[in-house]
């Protein structure tokens, strides 16, 4: 394609609506009237405005506004379903509280858990001998596996009504 | 920019409020802090009898000047002029090592995500806490856990000096413009001047400790696309 007819058709869309300086629609309309391939380019552009008029505007749903209102409140997260999980949360932690003997056992298993960790990575530097496993609690794993899926889903939801905040 | 003297009156106001209650509750109010290791002492005052200012005794307590004070110990002046400095330049190191993520964090700050960020904190800790015994169960994912309590005070960092960032537009919008990192330290010598009151102060710093790290957990740690997977499909 010579390069006056790529400047012709990028120049097409202008002229149909008028933009053109006088100087440029004159020598446009001279290699028009030569060239057939852009005299065809030409009457589409024309007649693209005339022809988007004619169309008709489809119809919308009659049940747009009430299926947007339901997609909408389905996406919905209620207050209520925000701190809900931080009552069950709370519970389950006060149930492991007391299955420890209170705040007293809290911490004696946070140290514990505290020594086990610096005699394991100790162990990991040759520095020390590997340190018996921890025995676990049944009842305690449960509810603390209780409270890791709670408060997953917890988070879950703040993050969402967190991004509709911002 | 020229700096407002508002601005220059609030810094010196703030830090001279901290100094004064550094000062009260390594003195009048040390018997409210407790001791919480046994091994730990609180430092008593190497008292000079007759060398000290006397000034006006607050109710029936006598008050006398004896100086600052050695440095080291337990609650002694020095003890929180540093930990208040020590947490201000952290803060600001946050800033300066992620500004644009501080930027994004700080964004999300608005009174109505306020609750949130603090409900996703406790949710954090109960998470921590939970996470600490399983994975004590796991043996060797036991050495993960101080990893993950590291995590998790990085976290707050961010999220106060964030939180400081939010704060110190606000105090922008009042006091005109000022550099953001001057306005984020106004906002944490604020911070601090409140930890520094005792038993209320600590129930606010607590409250804002939670907060912040419910605001790095809530925006990943200030990510531009935020808990999405969408990066995976890239």
């Amino acid at each position: 394609m010579a390069a006056i007819c790529v400047w012709a058709r990028e120049q097409l869309e202008p002229l149909v609506d008028g933009d053109l300086e006088p100087a440029q629609v004159e020598v446009l309309r001279s290699h028009l009237s030569q060239c057939e391939a852009c005299r065809e380019h030409h009457a589409e552009a024309s007649s693209l405005p005339t022809r988007l008029a004619v169309a008709r505007a489809p119809e919308p749903p009659i049940n747009l506004v009430r299926d947007v209102l339901r997609r909408v409140r389905a996406d919905r997260v209620s207050p209520m379903h925000v701190w809900t999980p931080l009552g069950a949360e709370l519970v389950l932690f006060l149930v492991a509280l007391w299955y420890v003997a209170g705040f007293g056992g809290l911490v004696t298993l946070v140290q514990r858990t505290a020594a086990d960790a610096g005699a394991v990575l100790g162990w990991g530097a040759g520095q020390a001998d590997l340190p018996p496993p921890a025995a676990g609690d049944l009842f305690l794993l449960l509810v603390c596996g209780l409270l890791v899926a709670t408060t997953l889903y917890h988070l879950t939801l703040l993050t969402r009504l967190g991004l509709r905040l911002s | 920019m020229p700096l407002r003297w508002g601005w220059v009156g609030l810094l010196i106001g703030l830090i001279l409020v901290a100094l004064l209650l550094a000062w009260l509750d390594s003195t009048l109010l040390r018997p409210l802090f407790p001791a919480p290791m046994m091994g730990a002492k609180r430092l008593e005052l190497v008292r000079s009898e007759g060398s000290g200012i006397r000034l006006p005794p607050v109710g029936r307590r006598e008050l006398v000047f004896y100086g600052f004070g050695p440095a080291g110990g337990l609650f002694s002046f020095w003890w929180f002029v540093t930990a208040g400095v020590g947490v201000a330049l952290v803060a600001l190191a946050a800033l300066l090592a992620l500004p644009g993520r501080a930027r994004r964090a700080a964004d999300r700050v608005t009174v109505a995500a306020l609750p949130l960020m603090f409900a996703a904190g406790i949710a954090t800790l109960f998470l921590g806490l939970a996470l600490t015994v399983l994975l004590r169960v796991g043996f060797v994912l036991v050495s993960i856990v101080p990893f993950l309590y590291g995590l998790a005070l990085l976290g707050a960092v961010f999220g106060v000096a964030a939180l400081a960032l939010a704060a110190g537009r606000w105090l922008q919008a009042r006091l005109g413009p000022a550099p953001p990192l001057l306005a984020a330290l106004a906002a944490l010598l604020v911070l601090i001047d409140v930890s520094l009151v005792p038993v209320a102060g600590w129930v606010l710093l607590a409250v804002a400790a939670v907060t912040s790290l419910g605001l790095s957990v809530l925006t990943r740690v200030g990510s531009a696309t935020g808990w999405s997977l969408d990066e995976l499909n890239l």
